[in-house]
């Protein structure tokens, strides 16, 4: 068995074959098997979708919450018990449409977890319908005519919101794919990994073949960028309209790592401890 | 007769008349008086009238009295709005630097004593315009012939964190006013006398009794969004969780709140949130994850007058059907209502000990009288706090359970209550999902019915019907029974006890499950029951009459004004129905 398998819980992924999503499942065990992470101490949540079923095939303690609100649940987790690696999954619709309000507010927060985004710009377990990722004028079964508005882009979404480590990777480059959500979860901060993992059944427009056209690996950019600067980081997703896989942005700014387990707060109060409460009762 | 006094302080919000009044309250506690404040404010900072009534009486109330004995008015707003409010015979005082206006004739016939006071000239003269509000602390003390150590005493404690030359200051002022000659105030004779040595302890609101609550059950984790009239006790954990080494995070919306609080329960610390009408509205879902993935939390709902944003500051008790049926599909969940303001406190500890217990979310329904009004406590009876956490794993040896098969999360099908293991713990891996799942965790598919699971969840809660949920107050031989609910509690009280109990009363506390045992036999022990709620359909006693029949039986006694009810239309169903 490879170690990997370790953080599988054996169970068959329903994603169709040939899913983007299978390639993020398995860089994100192998990226914990080299980390060694305990699987005791390995949480991984997830939103709804179909990149949602991920957090039921691993070996972890997993949560499967309702549509776009892994990153409450998954920022309760860490709050409460910051000893545990963090792992937030979910969709481009879970994340940018539904869940859209929570990103920044989390990567605002900028709590020691990692959100990992399966981006095949299409919503694919309903069907086909159009994503706030999806391009204008695409087609789908909600937008026959072509979609009206633009695509958002989460990179500058993140950057905009406070993310203090914003990296891209694509379904198609799985060892760059492993070494992103290693350095991702590495990060003592709020790391945002946005996967370009494309939807074989529904986005006939974004292809692996398409995405290998269009997306530039950072590492094989001669010119490199600063990535401790957010000033470079923006204008680089903005002069590649997104179209980037490695690290963009990284700033670390604090380690989380020694705050308490609230875990181990939940207590009754001592009689002296409660009599000094009801004392601060007076105005 | 109980002695009372019930006095109505009102000025442009953001002058300070809540201090006003909290600050009186806090001297008739400590003459011994049991008090009650009720605030009539407006969704602005500063501007637009606001006031407080204060009620001291010997007797324990747990709320005022339908006429003011006082007015003390800075402003004209206050006059306009309250002077009708002023018992025949009561005094109305104001601040002579405004050119109250009012209706003489009306002041004569109903004998109305009217003294203006020199507010504004003294704080001008002897401190700075802020302590208006200790200025007429002064002479309400004055007029009550409060003994000005009292008085003083309590300003020193009110201002202890602001330094010694506040405190000075604000004596100086205070002395002012106590000193102040003047002819008009002779013949007023509102003597408040010491009922007792005792000091009847901190004056505070509900929403404080139930952040406390919530610190002795060992709740370490709170998180929510400001509304009114629900803020104070995120307020209130904000600054006294981190002394005990816990956290709030105050989020973006109400569906964070909830969600956050459902993953640091699953990960095992006692969470809660607290929100009013519009915050239940979004955490709606939220309730059904917690119920449907056995993750337990506690939320507060202090409501207010609805729908949408409605009243904010005012009184209702309308979310109850929401909660009570609410949410898509079907799940368990626990409905807790304090009646009292004691019940703030206790109840809020039993509140995370059921959700612990049972593992499904728990409703404190309070309201805007019960969350938002004043009261003095004495005590809190340390020995009554007990932590009950349930089912819980705390280590899983290895032969028992190796991960290579998931920790049976969702196992136990007779009282199904299953055991609980937090994310940390070796050999006890397992799948938490909204969607319908097996013992596992897993998702079950469309082979398997779903009809087992579903009933796991919702029985486990059929031994709470059985509970003695409602507390009753009796009189051998009466023949109907008045039930209320939260604040309307003590307001039926008040009124029966002012009609020599010629009805019995009860305080609904657990309204989810219903008690149905109790009910049922309350059904064979009087012939007639009325509801009393502040809301326009009678959501309470029509959930009665759902899960119970007995319509004929069963009536409703309904305030929907924002205001609260007025005794008098409590004694006058009294009245109607013997």
């Amino acid at each position: 068995m490879a170690k990997y398998q370790e953080y599988s819980n054996g169970i068959e992924p329903t994603w169709c074959k040939g899913c983007g999503d299978f390639s993020v499942l398995r860089s994100l065990q192998i990226a914990l098997s080299d980390l060694e992470i305990p699987n005791k101490n390995l949480s991984v949540v997830s939103g709804i979708g179909c990149s949602g079923r991920i957090s039921g095939y691993m070996k972890s303690y997993s949560f499967h919450g309702i549509h776009g609100r892994v990153l409450p649940v998954a920022q309760g987790i860490k709050a409460a018990n910051p000893k545990l690696t963090v792992i937030a999954t979910g969709g481009d619709g879970d994340g940018f449409a539904i869940g859209s309000g929570h990103f920044i507010h989390a990567a605002k927060r900028d709590m020691d977890i990692t959100y990992i985004v399966m981006d095949n710009q299409i919503y694919g377990l309903t069907k086909g319908h159009t994503s706030p990722i999806s391009e204008k004028g695409f087609k789908t079964s909600s937008t026959p005519y072509g979609k009206e508005d633009t695509a958002l882009e989460p990179a500058l979404l993140a950057l905009s919101g406070g993310a203090s480590f914003v990296a891209q990777g694509f379904s198609g480059y799985q060892e760059e794919l492993v070494d992103i959500i290693k350095e991702g979860i590495q990060h003592k901060g709020f790391s945002f990994i946005h996967i370009y993992s494309p939807c074989i059944t529904f986005n006939k427009i974004n292809t692996y073949q398409w995405y290998r056209q269009h997306l530039i690996p950072l590492k094989d950019q001669n010119k490199k960028h600063d990535k401790s600067s957010l000033k470079e980081a923006m204008e680089l997703v903005v002069d590649k309209e997104g179209m980037l896989t490695g690290l963009i942005y990284q700033n670390q700014r604090k380690s989380e790592t020694d705050a308490p387990s609230l875990v181990d707060q939940t207590r009754a109060l001592s009689k002296e401890e409660f009599d000094d409460l009801f004392q601060r009762l007076y105005i | 007769m109980d002695k009372d006094i019930q006095v109505l302080i009102g000025g442009i919000q953001g002058e300070g008349v809540l201090a006003t009044g909290a600050y009186y309250l806090q001297v008739l506690s400590r003459m011994g008086y049991h008090v009650y404040g009720k605030r009539h404010f407006t969704s602005r900072i500063k501007g637009g009238n606001s006031a407080m009534v204060a009620y001291g009486s010997v007797e324990k109330r747990g709320c005022g009295k339908d006429q003011m004995d006082i007015i003390m008015a800075l402003d004209q707003d206050t006059v306009d709005i309250y002077l009708k409010d002023l018992r025949p015979g009561g005094l109305l005082l104001y601040d002579n630097a405004i050119d109250i206006q009012y209706n003489k004739n009306d002041a004569e016939k109903n004998e109305i004593q009217v003294i203006d006071l020199p507010i504004t000239e003294l704080v001008k003269e002897y401190g700075s315009k802020i302590m208006k509000n200790v200025c007429a602390l002064g002479f309400l003390s004055r007029v009550t012939v409060i003994k000005p150590e009292i008085v003083e005493g309590v300003v020193e404690t009110a201002f202890r964190k602001k330094g010694k030359k506040i405190i000075e200051e604000n004596k100086k002022v205070l002395q002012a006013a106590v000193n102040y000659e003047f002819n008009s105030l002779k013949g007023v004779n509102y003597l408040l006398e010491s009922v007792s040595e005792k000091d009847r302890g901190p004056v505070v609101v509900g929403n404080d009794l139930i952040g406390m609550g919530a610190v002795a059950a060992g709740c370490r984790f709170m998180a929510g969004y400001p509304i009114t009239p629900a803020s104070e006790i995120m307020q209130y954990l904000s600054t006294v969780l981190p002394r005990f080494k816990g956290r709030v995070i105050q989020t973006e919306d109400e569906i964070s709140a909830i969600n956050m609080i459902i993953g640091s329960s699953y990960a095992g610390v006692r969470s809660m949130t607290a929100t009013s009408g519009p915050g239940i509205s979004l955490m709606i879902e939220g309730l059904g994850l917690s119920s449907m993935a056995e993750v337990p939390i506690v939320v507060v709902d202090a409501q207010r007058k609805g729908p949408s944003t409605g009243l904010p500051t005012k009184l209702e008790q309308s979310d109850l059907n929401t909660l009570y049926y609410g949410g898509h599909g079907e799940f368990p969940l626990i409905i807790l209502a304090p009646a009292t303001f004691e019940d703030c406190f206790y109840d809020t500890v039993e509140a995370f000990n059921l959700a612990d217990i049972y593992q499904c979310p728990v409703i404190i329904l309070s309201d805007s009288l019960r969350s938002l009004s004043y009261e003095n406590i004495d005590s809190i009876d340390f020995d009554r706090i007990r932590i009950n956490r349930g089912k819980i794993v705390q280590e899983i040896d290895q032969n028992q359970n190796d991960d290579t098969e998931p920790f049976k999360r969702y196992g136990n099908l007779e009282d199904g209550i299953s055991k609980r293991v937090f994310p940390g713990t070796a050999n006890g891996l397992h799948h938490v999902t909204g969607l319908e799942h097996d013992e596992k965790g897993y998702p079950i598919g469309v082979k398997a019915s779903g009809e087992g699971l579903t009933e796991k969840r919702m029985n486990k809660l059929i031994p709470l019907e059985e509970r003695d949920g409602i507390i009753l107050k009796t009189n051998e031989g009466n023949k109907t029974l008045f039930l209320a609910y939260g604040s309307t509690f003590s307001y039926v009280e008040r009124a029966v006890k002012n009609l020599d109990g010629i009805v019995d009363y009860g305080g609904v506390k657990q309204i989810k499950p219903l008690p149905k045992k109790q009910l049922r036999q309350l059904m064979n022990d009087y012939e007639k029951i009325v509801v009393v709620e502040n809301n326009y359909s009678g959501q309470l006693r029509k959930i009665i009459q759902a899960e119970l029949g007995n319509h004929n039986q069963l009536e409703s006694l309904l305030d929907f004004s924002g205001e609260g009810f007025k005794i008098e239309k409590i004694e006058s169903k009294i009245k109607e129905v013997t």
